[in-house]
């Protein structure tokens, strides 16, 4: 049961992966890289549930918060008119 | 007076359980699918971003029905109350950091912004 | 003695308020690490602590009071939230997965009439509620006239704002302004 789930997910980042490589734009970038990490996230709580360790609940906690901050941050850079914008 | 049986009881817990996660795996495949179909930034960008975390938190809702003890389920709440107020947050700062750069939407019937921009 | 002064003054001694942050800090820590040893709980208010003492930030202060204080109105917004999200992914699925994309996309300019005091606070809380619910994205704000430019999925052809204000987002703007009473 939870391995067809965690089949699935997989299934998706790699749908989302073509979206990482092809996006016009950087923006289209960050929005997939932002999504792959989501679905990471989904794995390691599948994972703990797996494997009945549920520490990894506190390492998704952690790499969601890292994620977010990450995303503002990029935003931020590749926002600037001067500077690296836009290829 | 009857007590209740555990069986239906629990048969119902297992059904709503197995309803949110199979609709929460669903709803990831299609904001994956919703990258690659849709032809404009803004539309993929809204698409993706809802489906994620409808999905997310519906797989997290039917993990917390399986599972519940204590502590698993609180901190399963706080994920939960994080990924809902974050993930829009991310959505609405990219989309105003790319409008301000000049990526602009194609078939679009009435923009407004753009007469905010002139100024 | 100036340094000193200083540094007291960004601590929790010259604002009280940080105490309802500090709270929910260690509620935090608490839920997240599990055990109730003396030896954890001691390491997690002083971790708190510091936190709040090397950020003392204005934003904070204001939302963790308005938190704690108004805790259930806080908790009924979340339930809404996760409600309104179902129900918009559900939306957004059925238009992905339908083979012929039948929507035009638009970004429209909608007033709002939240209350003058805390207008930051408040219109960024609303514009977060407004990405969530089905088929609008927030893309701009604009603070001082209180506009908000929304990106719609699928266009409504309605020229009366107010109407259109109302029926995107009436009852969030009530549910939200009931917690900042």
């Amino acid at each position: 049961m939870i391995e067809s789930l965690i089949v699935v997910i997989v299934i998706s980042i790699l749908i989302t992966a073509y979206r990482v490589v092809k996006g016009p734009t950087v923006f289209d970038r960050i929005v997939a890289a932002d999504s792959i990490g989501i679905m990471f996230l989904l794995i390691l709580v599948l994972l703990s549930l797996y494997y009945e360790r549920y520490i990894f609940i506190d390492v998704a906690l952690v790499f969601g918060v890292l994620l977010f901050i990450d995303v503002l941050v990029m935003a931020k850079y590749f926002g600037e008119k001067k500077g690296g914008g836009g290829h | 007076m009857r007590r209740r049986e555990g069986g239906v009881i629990k048969l119902l817990f297992d059904i709503i359980g197995y309803y949110f996660i199979i609709t929460g795996s669903i709803l990831c495949l299609i904001s994956a699918l919703a990258m690659i179909r849709f032809p404009d930034f803004y539309t993929r960008l809204h698409a993706s971003s809802k489906t994620l975390t409808g999905g997310t938190i519906s797989i997290l809702i039917g993990i917390m029905i399986f599972k519940w003890e204590l502590f698993i389920t609180l901190r399963l709440l706080l994920l939960i109350a994080f990924l809902i107020i974050t993930n829009p947050v991310t959505a609405h700062a990219i989309a105003k950091v790319a409008y301000g750069i000049g990526v602009k939407p194609r078939n679009i019937v009435r923009d407004e912004l753009s007469e905010k921009e002139e100024r | 003695m100036k340094k000193i002064k200083d540094l007291l003054e960004m601590s929790p001694v010259g604002h009280p308020e940080d105490l309802f942050t500090i709270l929910l800090l260690f509620t935090t820590w608490i839920i997240s690490s599990g055990d109730f040893s003396p030896s954890s709980l001691v390491l997690g208010l002083f971790i708190s602590f510091l936190a709040v003492f090397i950020m003392h930030s204005y934003f904070t202060r204001e939302l963790s009071k308005k938190i704690t204080v108004h805790f259930l109105a806080f908790f009924w917004y979340l339930i809404v939230l996760a409600k309104e999200a179902l129900i918009a992914s559900y939306i957004v699925a059925y238009l992905t997965v339908h083979p012929k994309l039948p929507f035009k996309s638009s970004i429209l300019k909608v007033p709002t009439n939240l209350e003058d005091e805390n207008k930051l606070v408040t219109m960024t809380i609303l514009a977060n509620t407004i990405t969530l619910t089905p088929g609008t994205l927030t893309v701009d704000l604009d603070v001082e006239n209180k506009f908000f430019y929304i990106h719609c999925l699928d266009h409504i052809e309605d020229s009366d704002r107010d109407h259109l204000r109302e029926e995107l987002f009436g009852d969030l703007e009530r549910a939200i302004r009931r917690v900042f009473r």
